[in-house]
C-alpha cells in the first residue's frame, strides 16, 4: 500500500491562528484612504415604470459627494444573465437599485437618500410560478411573452413512461413544493472600489467568491478592457455560492461611482439589503407521477419540474440541467420522463445556493420514494434495497456503475447504516412507543442520494495552478480557487507538498487576486479541491520534474532515475542524495535557476444528448445515505432530530476533519432548510428581513451524528478527492420528512415543515382519523 | 449633522477617548472609531452574536449596546483575550486544535461567549454549554466542532486551576 505524509491526514486549518484571534480581514475590516459610504436606492415597488428621478435635493445635502444612475453607466448597463448596474426605465424586483448615492459617511448617506424623488408608475407583477405560466399580467421581459427563461429547458427520457404507467400495479400522483432560502452567510456582502496606485485602473477589494467574473463586469460596466481592472479578494465569511451576482452588481455599481467622484467607494450591504437584494435557492415545484409493481419494483417516473428565478437569468439554466441529470434518484428505473423549466418572475432572484437545485430534488424524489414504498406496504429500506442500481446497471441518464468514477455502493451503505442506526430495533420500539398515543411520537426516516462531481455538462470543468519556488524553499501556489471558510487552502497546500515530497510548512496558498492567479474557471459545484486541486498535483509534478532533471545533470546520471522523498533528493541506487534545501541553493543560486510550475486540468469531454439528456453527464458522482431520528411533540408541531446515520462514499479524504466539517455543516444547514428556513414573499417583497424571522439552526438544535465514510479508489481527483462541499447539505430535508411520516402519519410535501404547520395537521388527523390533506 | 458626545472607553485595559453620536452602538465604535476589527458585526440586530464582547466580564452583543452607556465599565474584545505571552488563550487554542473554525466570522464572537461561560460555570454539561452559546450563530460548521472546543477549553482550563 502506498504511504501518504502530508494527505489523508487532518492537517490543521492554516489560517485557523489568525480567525480565532480576529486578525483575519474580511471586506469591512479595513479602510482605504479617504474613502466613502455609498447606498443604493432600492425601489419602493417591486415592478414599477421609472417615469423620473430626481437628485437636486439629495445632492445639495452637506456631505453628499454624487449621485448615479443608469445614464451614468459608460460601459454596457446590462450584465450577466440580464443584471442592470442601475435600473434603466423599469424596476423588476426590489434589489433593482434605483440610483446609488455617495457620501463622506453612511450616515449621511442614509439621510440624503430619502431625498432622492423618484415617479414610479406601479404595473401588476408576475409574482408565483402561477402567475408565470398564466401569462395573464404583461410578462417580465417582452421578448419572453411566456416568461420561460432562455436555455432552462432541460428534460431526462428514458423508455417509455406511459408504457411504464400502463404495466405498474400501483401509480401514484404527488406534488412537492420548496421554498426561497437564503445561503445565511453571516459576513454581509462588501465591496471596495478604489484606483490603483500605479496603473491608475481600478481595483476592487471584496467578500467575491468569482474575482474573474466580477473582474468581467466591470470591465463591461466601465468598457474597460481587462488589463486595467484587477480584483482582490479578501477574507470571505461565508458564501455558499451566494457571493457572485450580488458581488457582480455591488462591484459595478461602486466602480461607476468611483470614476465618478474620483475617491475610494464603499459599498456594505445591512443584513436586511442582503434578505431583499441578495441571492435565495431557487424554489422548485414537482408534480411526479410515479409506479411500481406490487412487489415494489419502479416501472416509471414521470417528473415536471417548475420554479421561478426572478427577473434575471443568472443560474437557472445550470442549476435545471443538474435537477434533470439527478431527477430520479440512484434508482433502476426503465422509464423516466422529466422535463424542468424556470420562468422569469418579479420576486428575489434564484441562485446558487449549496447543493444548487440538489437540496430541492432530493426532497422531491426521496419523499416520493418513500410514498411509493407505503403504497407498495413495503418497508421503506427494503424497496431502496430492490431498487438501488448496483455494478451492472446504468443509472436514468444512461451512465454505467462501475468502480472509480461511479462505485454507487448504496446497497452496502443502508446495510451499514441500518445497523449502526439499530434500524430494526428502534423502528419497533418507536411503533410500540406511538401505538400509546401520546404527546409525543418518534419516528425514523431515510434518504439517500447520489451526485454528480464537478460541473459536469454545466460548463467548462478545467482548472489552472501556478507554482513559484523561492530562493530559501518556501513554495508559494497560486491557483484561482478561492477558501470561502471550506478549508481548501489547506487541503491545496496538503495536495502541493505531498505531490512535491517536501513538508507542509514550505508551501504558501497566494492571495486570491486577478493580478496574480490564473484565470480557470469559478469555485463552484464542489470543484474547489477535485479540479482546482488536480491542477496544484500537475504543477507540483512540473515543478518536481525541472528538480529531478536539473540533479540528474548536476549527479550526470540519467534522466527520470533520480527520486524526491521526504524532502531528500537520491539518485536510483540511494549513492547520491542532497537535502531539498541544498538542492534549491545549487539549482536555482548557483546556477541562476527559476523555478515555477504550470498545471492545467480538464476533466475529459462530457457527452449530453440535449433532446434526451442521455450521456455522461458528471465525470465522477458520489453517493450518499441517512437515517434519521426524531421525535415531534404534536401538540405544538416541535421537531427535535435526535440522531442521524451518515454514511457517504467520496473518493477518498484529503483531510478527514475538513471533509467531516463540510459534512455535518452542510447537513445543519439542511436541518434549518427543513424545518424552520422559510424566506416568505408577498407580492414580490420579501417579509422576513432579519435573522429574529429567518431562523437558522442554533447550537440547541444540533443533534447527535454517527458518519462513516466509505472510501474508494478514484484517479480523476487529487488522491481521490471527489468533491464534498455541497453533498451534505441534500439529505435532511428528506430524512426528517420521512422519520415525521414514521413518527406521526403525516406526509409534509412543502418545506419547510414549519411548527405549526405540524401542529395543524397532527390537530386534523387526530380529528378526523386520517391524515386528510395527504 | 448629529452632535457628536465625547466619551472615555476603556477597552482591554487601555483608555480610548472618542466623539460620537449618541445612537451609535458599541460595535460600531469599537470597530470605525477605536479601529478593533476583530468584532465583527454579522446583523447589527442582536440575533447572530458575531459582535460578542465582556462587558464586566459577561457576554454582551455589542451591537446592542449604546457606546454611550458604556461608562467606565470594562470592555475587552478578541484582540484582548491574548497577550505577548499567551499568543493565544487556552479557549482559543482549543478552537484551533478542535477545527472549530470555518469561514471564521463568527469565531470571536463564540471565542467571547465560551470565555464568559466558562468563567461563570467552569464544567458545564452538554446542556449548559448548548444554553450558553444559544445566542451566537454558526452557518459553516454546524456546530460539533465547537461543542468539543468547549469541552476541550473546559478540561484544560479545570487541569490549570486544579
Amino acid at each position: 500500500m502506498e504511504s501518504f505524509s502530508v494527505v489523508h491526514q487532518s492537517k490543521r486549518r492554516l489560517e485557523g491562528e489568525a480567525k480565532v484571534l480576529g486578525k483575519t480581514r474580511y471586506a469591512d475590516d479595513f479602510r482605504l484612504h479617504r474613502e466613502v459610504a455609498a447606498l443604493p436606492l432600492y425601489p419602493a415597488h417591486p415592478r414599477a415604470v421609472i417615469l423620473g428621478i430626481d437628485c437636486k435635493e439629495a445632492e445639495s445635502e452637506p456631505g453628499v459627494l454624487g449621485i448615479i444612475t443608469a445614464k451614468d453607466v459608460p460601459g454596457s448597463n446590462s450584465l450577466f444573465g440580464r443584471f442592470p448596474v442601475l435600473a434603466d426605465g423599469e424596476v423588476r424586483y426590489t434589489g433593482d437599485a434605483v440610483a446609488v448615492l455617495a457620501a463622506e459617511t453612511e450616515e449621511i448617506a442614509r439621510r440624503a437618500l430619502g431625498k432622492i424623488r423618484v415617479d414610479y408608475k406601479i404595473l401588476p407583477g408576475v409574482y408565483s410560478l402561477e402567475d408565470a405560466q398564466a401569462c395573464e399580467i404583461s410578462p417580465v421581459h417582452p421578448d419572453r411573452p411566456d416568461n420561460t427563461m432562455e436555455n432552462t429547458f432541460y428534460p431526462q427520457y428514458a423508455g417509455d413512461v406511459e408504457e411504464g404507467l400502463k404495466r405498474a400495479d400501483i401509480v401514484l400522483e404527488s406534488e412537492y413544493n420548496t421554498s426561497f432560502a437564503v445561503n445565511g452567510y453571516l459576513e454581509p456582502d462588501c465591496v471596495v472600489a478604489g484606483e490603483d496606485s500605479i496603473t491608475g485602473g481600478i481595483v476592487i477589494y471584496g467578500c467575491i467568491q468569482n474575482v474573474y467574473s466580477i473582474r468581467g463586469s466591470v470591465c463591461a460596466a466601465l468598457g474597460w478592457p481587462a488589463n486595467k481592472v484587477r480584483v482582490v479578494q479578501t477574507a470571505i465569511g461565508g458564501s455558499f455560492g451566494g457571493k457572485n451576482e450580488t458581488a457582480m452588481v455591488l462591484a459595478a455599481r461602486a466602480a461607476v461611482l468611483h470614476r465618478k467622484i474620483g475617491r475610494p467607494v464603499r459599498m456594505r450591504m445591512s443584513r436586511s439589503d442582503v434578505f431583499r437584494a441578495g441571492v435565495k435557492r431557487h424554489p422548485y415545484r414537482f408534480r411526479l407521477t410515479v409506479g411500481c409493481s406490487k412487489d415494489g419494483r419502479i416501472t416509471a417516473w414521470k417528473n415536471q419540474v417548475d420554479t421561478i428565478g426572478g427577473p434575471y437569468n443568472n443560474q437557472a439554466m445550470f442549476a435545471n440541467w443538474r435537477l434533470a441529470v439527478h431527477s430520479a434518484g440512484p434508482y433502476r428505473t426503465p422509464n423516466v420522463r422529466t422535463e424542468v423549466q424556470a420562468y422569469y418572475s418579479n420576486t428575489p432572484y434564484s441562485g446558487a445556493y449549496r447543493g444548487f437545485s440538489a437540496p430541492q430534488n432530493s426532497f422531491a424524489v426521496e419523499s416520493c420514494i418513500d410514498e411509493l414504498a407505503d403504497a407498495a406496504r413495503m418497508d421503506p429500506a427494503e424497496f431502496r434495497r430492490i431498487n438501488f442500481v448496483r455494478p451492472g446497471d446504468v443509472i436514468t441518464s444512461g451512465q454505467a456503475v462501475g468502480p472509480g468514477e461511479m462505485v454507487l455502493p448504496l446497497e452496502a451503505m443502508l446495510d451499514d447504516v441500518l445497523e449502526r442506526g439499530q434500524y430494526v430495533r428502534k423502528k419497533a420500539e418507536f411503533e410500540d412507543f406511538n401505538a400509546r398515543k401520546g404527546r409525543y411520537r418518534r419516528g425514523l426516516g431515510l434518504a439517500a442520494g447520489y451526485r454528480g462531481c464537478g460541473l459536469g455538462g454545466e460548463g467548462f470543468d478545467v482548472a489552472g495552478a501556478r507554482m513559484i519556488l523561492e530562493k530559501d524553499g518556501s513554495i508559494l501556489v497560486h491557483s484561482d480557487m478561492v477558501d470561502m471558510g471550506q478549508g481548501l487552502r489547506t487541503s491545496h497546500a496538503q495536495v502541493a507538498a505531498e505531490a512535491l515530497g517536501v513538508g507542509l510548512e514550505r508551501i504558501r496558498m497566494a492571495e486570491t487576486d486577478t493580478s496574480c492567479v490564473p484565470d480557470a474557471g469559478p469555485t463552484v459545484a464542489s470543484r474547489g479541491l477535485s479540479a482546482g486541486g488536480m491542477a496544484i498535483l500537475m504543477a507540483s509534478e512540473d515543478l518536481k520534474r525541472q528538480l529531478l532533471e536539473g540533479l540528474e545533470n548536476h549527479w550526470k546520471i540519467p534522466g527520470g532515475t533520480a527520486v524526491l522523498n521526504g524532502e531528500v533528493f537520491r539518485s536510483a541506487d540511494g549513492s547520491l542524495s542532497m537535502g531539498f534545501d541544498e538542492a534549491v541553493s545549487l539549482l536555482t543560486n548557483s546556477k541562476g535557476l527559476g523555478f515555477s510550475g504550470r498545471g492545467w486540468f480538464n476533466p475529459g469531454t462530457v457527452h449530453i444528448d440535449p433532446k434526451t439528456g442521455q450521456g455522461n453527464c458528471y465525470p465522477a458522482y458520489l453517493s450518499a445515505l441517512s437515517l434519521t431520528e426524531l421525535e415531534v411533540d404534536t401538540f405544538t408541531g416541535s421537531i427535535t432530530v435526535s440522531k442521524v446515520t451518515l454514511a457517504y462514499e467520496l473518493g477518498r479524504a484529503v483531510n478527514p476533519d475538513i471533509v467531516r466539517g463540510q459534512l455535518i455543516g452542510g447537513y445543519v444547514q439542511g436541518l434549518g432548510y427543513a424545518l424552520s428556513e422559510d424566506l416568505r414573499t408577498s407580492e414580490g417583497l420579501v417579509k422576513n428581513t432579519s435573522f429574529g424571522s429567518y431562523l437558522m439552526p442554533s447550537v440547541s438544535d444540533v443533534p447527535e451524528f454517527d458518519l462513516r465514510i466509505f472510501e474508494e479508489d478514484f484517479s480523476t481527483g487529487p488522491y481521490g478527492a471527489k468533491g464534498i462541499g455541497e453533498v451534505g447539505v441534500e439529505l435532511a430535508a428528506p430524512g426528517v420528512g420521512n422519520a415525521l411520516f414514521h413518527a406521526a402519519g403525516i406526509r409534509m410535501r412543502r418545506l419547510p415543515f414549519s411548527k405549526d404547520l405540524v401542529a395543524t395537521r397532527m390537530l386534523l388527523m387526530e380529528k378526523e382519523g386520517a391524515d386528510e390533506l395527504l | 449633522m448629529t452632535e457628536k458626545i465625547p466619551v472615555r472607553l476603556k477597552v482591554n485595559g487601555r483608555y480610548y477617548d472618542a466623539a460620537i453620536s449618541a445612537d451609535a452602538s458599541l460595535s460600531r465604535v469599537l470597530r470605525d472609531e477605536l479601529g478593533l476589527m476583530g468584532t465583527k458585526e454579522g446583523c447589527g440586530t442582536g440575533y447572530c452574536g458575531s459582535c460578542t464582547v465582556l462587558i464586566d466580564g459577561s457576554a454582551m452583543k455589542s451591537c446592542l449596546v449604546p457606546a454611550v452607556t458604556v461608562g467606565d465599565r470594562e470592555v475587552v474584545t478578541i484582540e484582548g483575550m491574548s497577550s505577548p505571552e499567551h499568543p493565544l488563550h487556552p479557549v482559543q487554542q482549543a478552537f484551533v486544535d478542535a477545527g472549530a473554525i470555518q469561514c471564521g466570522y463568527c469565531t470571536p464572537g463564540f471565542v467571547m461567549s465560551v470565555y464568559a461561560l466558562l468563567r461563570m460555570n467552569p464544567k458545564p454539561t452538554d446542556e449548559e454549554i448548548k444554553r450558553g452559546l444559544s445566542g451566537n450563530i454558526c452557518r459553516c460548521t454546524g456546530y460539533e466542532t465547537i461543542l468539543s472546543a468547549v469541552r476541550l477549553a473546559s478540561e484544560r482550563l479545570s487541569s490549570v486551576r486544579e
